[in-house]
């Protein structure tokens, strides 16, 4: 009752709780939050308190004391840490609801992927509740993704879209509002990270921290040889010496590091590829299929799964921002029913 | 939706460009849709900024997109052709709000809220407590106007012109109740009001013999009893006193009184003054609410009433009598 009377106070969010970023879309107001998933956690004796959320708390990733924790609470796109999930969204639903006086209670619309489990489904409906929304409702990323790319996901042709998330990428064949056929795998923005502080440590014998691989795979990244060669100079701890060392990195060495997680992207691909119906299939072999997600700024991404599927491929427009559009859209079409959404129940 | 009027606003269209750069670099049309995996007769379309093959507008800025980066040229700047003849509207998008508006955010509505809810909750405890404490002072329901209803008794005040029927034949009743200054005061006056009474009655009063059997616990223990013997029946009905139907009530300081009888007829409501006396009569048993308690005497049935036993703490006495 006291609930639905803040409701009154509030507005309906569609909230993209992504490994690497969560973002939150405000109906009628476009996308208002964009802060990495990322708490930093104060320990004092038996008392835990949140020090920071968001871009703070991510400058803060690594480089803490020993009574504060930074933490991404979203590992592989479902809630590795409930309590610390939970107060993260408490601070964003706060944050986007500026000069209310009552505590927000809105409605909201939640983004999960579609592989998850009924378990991983039910705790970010409850981390949701816990963080104050009156009602949440869930729906399959791939779905958002392809809504906020602008296919048309509502006609009777088939719309491939590979989201690369920061946690998982997920592919889903869409037709007529709902998935066909969806996949996903748990490899993203954060195990390309992974591959490079691994291929550093391997190579350089030095070691990087988890921001400087992010850089690297940011600036030289890239999918595809037969680009422009760039390079990047990084600072890391030798291993042999213990000291900081400084050395160049490449762009063909980060295609050569990140061949593995790239492989997994490619053939999960490929499998969804294999097992479409043959009419949607012949559908996406005309239009090709869309990438999304952060991953899609990898450099020549699409010209990686392109030479590998034969298919156009396009990268979405903005394609970090593009689940919570989907989402967004989604929550503006809620009442009408338009869009299968999940149930935990 | 033949668009071929991209040169006519002064820039190259955005296929004009792709053209160019393409013819520029001496590719093939066939080998560019080769690499794109596009048919050549889509991709030579998009070079006539012809998009009847491509409805969806997602798809078209997508494969404009990879074709301007396959040939090395900026994605933004063909993009921004298209857009320059067909518009954004397709996208209907609202990115607005730029994040670095958004302050952290504030607990101070919270703790207003709070600081509300505390405030109004105590104010209302506050109230609460005031009424109540005002309740138990008041005596019976705090309804002084009652003092100017008309009583269903006689009213006798000791110090007004308006002197009682039965003790203007006893001046020595005028004297005593007008000494009625201490708590026992009172009941001199009435006791030697009703002694004359009686004595009247016994003198001239023709009883009906029906009356003499009403009995009475004065009969019954001999305080009367003479009285009863000898005269008859005066004991009777015309005597309230003895019959239960009356009593006297003395008030030695202002009190509040409801009196209301087994008919639930309120027979005494009101302020009284202090020094008076009331007779009251009425079906019993009374019911009675008497503020000031302790300073109001009361006899029924020739007897005192002990009202330290009936008040309570807040010196106002609710009970009943004569059952």
């Amino acid at each position: 009752m006291f609930k639905r009377l803040r409701g009154l106070f509030s507005n309906d969010l569609s909230i993209d709780l992504g490994t690497a970023n969560t973002l939150i879309y405000v109906r009628g107001r476009g996308i208002v939050l964009d802060e990495p998933s990322v708490v930093a956690i104060r320990q004092s004796g038996s008392m835990r308190s949140v020090a920071a959320v968001g871009l703070d708390a991510k400058r803060m990733l690594g480089r803490t004391p020993g009574n504060i924790t930074a933490i991404r609470p979203m590992k592989d796109g479902v809630i590795a840490d409930f309590t610390v999930t939970e107060q993260m969204l408490q601070y964003f639903i706060r944050k986007v609801h500026q000069s209310t006086f009552l505590t927000p209670s809105p409605r909201v619309l939640v983004c999960v992927p579609c592989m998850s489990t009924q378990v991983e489904r039910r705790a970010i409906k409850e981390s949701a509740e816990g963080a104050g929304a009156r009602e949440v409702f869930l729906i399959e990323e791939p779905m958002a993704a392809a809504i906020g790319a602008g296919l048309p996901v509502e006609e009777a042709t088939g719309s491939m879209v590979v989201d690369i998330g920061g946690g998982t990428t997920e592919i889903a064949i869409i037709s007529l509002s709902g998935v066909v056929y969806s996949e996903s795998v748990r490899v993203g923005g954060d195990r390309f990270d992974e591959a490079i502080t691994a291929y550093v440590r391997r190579h350089y014998g030095s070691l990087i921290g988890e921001a400087t691989a992010e850089r690297i795979k940011e600036e030289i990244g890239c999918a595809w040889p037969g680009g422009e060669l760039r390079e990047i100079d990084v600072r890391g701890r030798n291993l042999a010496e213990g000291v900081p060392r400084s050395f160049t990195l490449n762009s063909n060495e980060i295609l050569d590091a990140l061949q593995e997680p790239l492989s997994s992207i490619v053939a999960v691909v490929k499998s969804a590829l294999e097992q479409s119906p043959p009419e949607l299939a012949s559908d996406i072999a005309d239009r090709g299929l869309v990438i999304t997600g952060g991953g899609g700024l990898l450099r020549d991404i699409d010209k990686l799964i392109a030479e590998e599927t034969g298919l156009p491929v396009i990268i979405a427009e903005d394609p970090l921002t593009c689940v919570a559009r989907g989402g967004g859209k989604a929550l503006e079409m809620i009442d009408q029913h338009t869009f299968e959404l999940l149930s935990t129940d | 939706m033949s668009e071929q009027h991209a040169s006519s606003a002064g820039e190259p269209g955005a296929g004009e460009m792709l053209r160019e750069e393409r013819e520029r670099q001496r590719l093939h049309l066939e080998d560019a849709a080769e690499q794109l995996n596009l048919r050549p007769s889509l991709v030579a379309d998009m070079e006539r900024d012809n998009f009847e093959q491509i409805p969806i507008p997602t798809y078209r800025r997508g494969y404009l997109r990879a074709y301007a980066r396959l040939l090395g040229i900026d994605d933004r700047a063909v993009v921004a052709a298209y857009d320059r003849v067909h518009g954004r509207s397709d996208l209907d998008e609202r990115r607005v709000a730029p994040i670095s508006t958004i302050k952290p955010p504030s607990r101070m509505g919270a703790i207003a809220f709070r600081v509300a809810t505390v405030v109004v909750v105590v104010f209302l405890a506050v109230m609460t407590l005031l009424w109540w404490e005002g309740r138990e002072s008041s005596p019976g329901y705090g309804d002084d106007s009652a003092m100017t209803e008309p009583n269903t008794t006689q009213q006798d005040s000791a110090d007004d012109r308006d002197l009682p029927p039965a003790p203007e034949t006893q001046p020595a009743v005028d004297n005593t109740s007008a000494d009625s200054s201490g708590n026992m005061a009172g009941s001199a006056p009435v006791n030697t009001a009703l002694a004359a009474r009686v004595a009247e009655g016994g003198d001239g009063i023709d009883v009906e013999p029906g009356t003499l059997q009403v009995d009475t616990p004065e009969g019954r223990n001999g305080a009367t009893g003479g009285l009863v013997d000898t005269g008859g029946d005066e004991a009777s009905e015309t005597d309230p006193a003895s019959s239960g139907r009356s009593m006297q009530m003395s008030f030695g300081s202002e009190s509040w009184v409801d009196v209301r009888d087994a008919n639930g007829t309120t027979v005494l409501r009101g302020l009284q003054q202090s020094g008076t006396t009331a007779t009251i009569e009425g079906v019993p048993p009374f019911r009675l609410t008497v503020g000031n308690a302790n300073q109001v005497t009361i006899d029924y049935r020739g007897e005192r009433v002990d009202m330290s036993q009936h008040a309570g703490s807040s010196n106002v006495a609710r009970f009943t009598l004569g059952e």
